[in-house]
């Protein structure tokens, strides 16, 4: 048994610095290659702020922590785990969670990248029509009015 | 890790500004695919592109894998209008059962399209994720989910119509009544229409009867009810089975304590722990024992389930049928076949293990005010974005 865990410093793109053990840098794909390609005992991440990659140190020491108590990963912890997904998603909003897929995305962290993509599509889902979904995302239509009326028209049903 | 399709777009549209845009539009994509179908159809509403997006055979195929790993139960409630002149079919779907079962487990209903129609169509059970409509000549296939279908060409003659799909493609099979056979022919649904799709007649190499429409379609066979001429003016019943790739028929005789009048009124073909299986439900307004033949290295092997009476509310029998055996496990599935809309009864879906002997309630929320009629459910249904480009809207 090694008692003492090897600590790994990331820095954020505004130099905040998060001391985190090895293996929760394994969660992240791309970090794990950094880590084998390059031995420094300091990373910077250029790409992600200090607020959003707390959120994703937060989230990997979290499930880091389940899979190596879990061992056989009973149903109980994975219970925990749903819950503790469900409190973290809830508490944020939604530009915390664009940014959070966008380091996801970065990172190589699929399960993050999911929860976070589920998270938005059950916001577009509570959508009632198109204008909502296009306030939610930020989309400019590039229909014309009469274009637009038989895209409607067609998905009429969907609109109640 | 992303796929190459979003490299793809991220080329197609790099060119375009994303400042104003929180999220880029390969990662949208990602949300996208977990979205009901129903979101999907306001989704494509918003801009062009997404139109574009939703409706390519490349999102179409993403979706569908993603989606068959959420089976769900299908609804379809068939009402008409005052005068009678109009038959409407609603369709309503929910998830199966969830992993996690407790007393106050409870599933969101899916609202699909609705399907207004003159003609009093009739319909086989979905097959993945389509339906086949047909009346007297008319015959057409519908997507309920998207609130699309496409009219099959060149129906001629009155016909039994059956949906099947294997590997991935859909074919129908046409049954009309000869003067000495049932005359079969089948069509290959290719997408999008190429216009050289055409119905090819094929021996079935039984003198057969069928009426029914509902087939069962199961691993790349379809399996329907029928009765082989056996000379003397006898008939045999049985089950003919058409192999959806090979496009080859085979009869199985049904076991013979399967008495006639039961077998073409009160059975349903279904999946018993993945193999084709007749289930014998005579309600009668009493519990019977539901009975299941299934198919094992082609002998018929007799299964007889005494179903728990409590609560008494669980197998009220007009409110609820068995529809199936859930994928692999030793559940029997029993959905409503009635939806009250009253705010204060509530519906369920019941699971029961035949193993264990245990039974779980899972609550269908929400009101189910439109949705009365004829209910009828069936299990391992799938949403997929199929026929939205070339679909006409229901």
């Amino acid at each position: 048994m090694e008692n003492e865990k090897k600590m790994i410093t990331l820095k954020s793109s505004d130099d905040v610095t998060f001391e985190v053990e090895e293996a929760v840098v394994l969660e992240s794909q791309f970090l794990s290659h950094l880590v084998q390609d390059c031995p420094a005992p300091e990373h910077k991440i250029k790409e992600v702020t200090g607020k959003i990659l707390s959120k994703v140190v937060e989230y990997c020491e979290k499930h880091v922590v389940v899979v190596v108590d879990g061992g056989d990963s009973s149903s109980s912890s994975g219970d925990d785990l749903k819950k503790w997904d469900d409190k973290f998603i809830k508490e944020m909003d939604l530009s915390t969670v664009y940014d959070l897929i966008a380091a996801a995305n970065y990172l190589n962290i699929q399960a993050l990248l999911d929860l976070m993509c589920q998270r938005v599509a059950d916001v577009i889902t509570a959508c009632k029509d198109h204008k909502e979904i296009r306030e939610t995302l930020g989309i400019v239509s590039d229909y014309t009015a009469e274009e637009e009326a038989e895209v409607l028209k067609e998905n009429e049903w969907a609109f109640d | 890790m992303l796929k190459t399709r979003t490299t793809e777009v991220r080329e197609m549209f790099c060119k375009l500004s994303m400042e104003d845009v929180p999220l880029p539009r390969e990662l949208t994509i990602e949300i996208l695919e977990k979205l009901p179908a129903k979101s999907l159809a306001r989704f494509m509403v918003t801009e062009k592109f997404w139109h574009n997006t939703i409706t390519s055979k490349r999102f179409e195929e993403d979706y569908i894998s993603l989606s068959e790993q959420r089976p769900k139960i299908l609804f379809v409630a068939t009402s008409k209008n005052e005068s009678a002149s109009m038959t409407h079919r609603k369709f309503r779907s929910i998830l199966e059962k969830p992993v996690v079962c407790n007393p106050f487990t409870a599933v969101k209903q899916t609202l699909h399209a609705t399907f207004n129609s003159e003609l009093p169509y009739v319909f086989t059970p979905p097959v993945r994720d389509l339906l086949c409509f047909f009346h007297n000549k008319k015959s057409l296939v519908c997507n309920p989910c998207m609130g699309r279908f496409i009219p099959l060409p060149d129906v001629r003659r009155e016909s039994y119509f059956h949906l099947g799909l294997a590997n991935g493609e859909f074919k129908v099979l046409s049954l009309v009544k000869g003067v000495y056979n049932t005359v079969a022919s089948v069509i290959t649904l290719t997408q999008p229409q190429d216009g050289n799709n055409k119905w090819r007649a094929i021996d079935s190499g039984f003198n057969h009867k069928s009426f029914t429409h509902r087939g069962f379609c199961f691993r790349g066979v379809i399996n329907y009810a029928a009765t082989i001429d056996i000379g003397e003016h006898m008939d045999r019943p049985g089950i003919m089975c058409f192999d959806v790739e090979r496009e080859t028929f085979k009869f199985i005789d049904v076991p013979r304590e399967i008495a006639f009048y039961t077998f073409f009124g009160f059975v349903r073909l279904v999946n018993f722990h993945d193999t084709l299986a007749v289930a014998v439900a005579e309600f009668n307004g009493k519990y019977d024992p539901l009975t299941i033949w299934h198919l094992e290295d082609d002998k018929w092997c007799k299964h007889i389930f005494q179903l728990p009476k409590t609560p008494t509310v669980v197998f009220e029998p007009d409110l609820l049928k068995f529809i199936g055996t859930s994928g692999a496990t030793s559940e029997l599935v029993f959905a409503p076949t009635k939806f009250l809309g009253l705010d204060d009864i509530e519906h369920y879906v019941v699971y029961y293990d035949y193993v264990r002997g245990t039974l779980d309630k899972v609550r269908i929320e929400g009101d189910f005010h439109g949705f009365q009629g004829d209910i009828e459910p069936f299990l391992g249904y799938i949403e997929s974005t199929a026929l939205a480009r070339e679909g006409v809207p229901c």
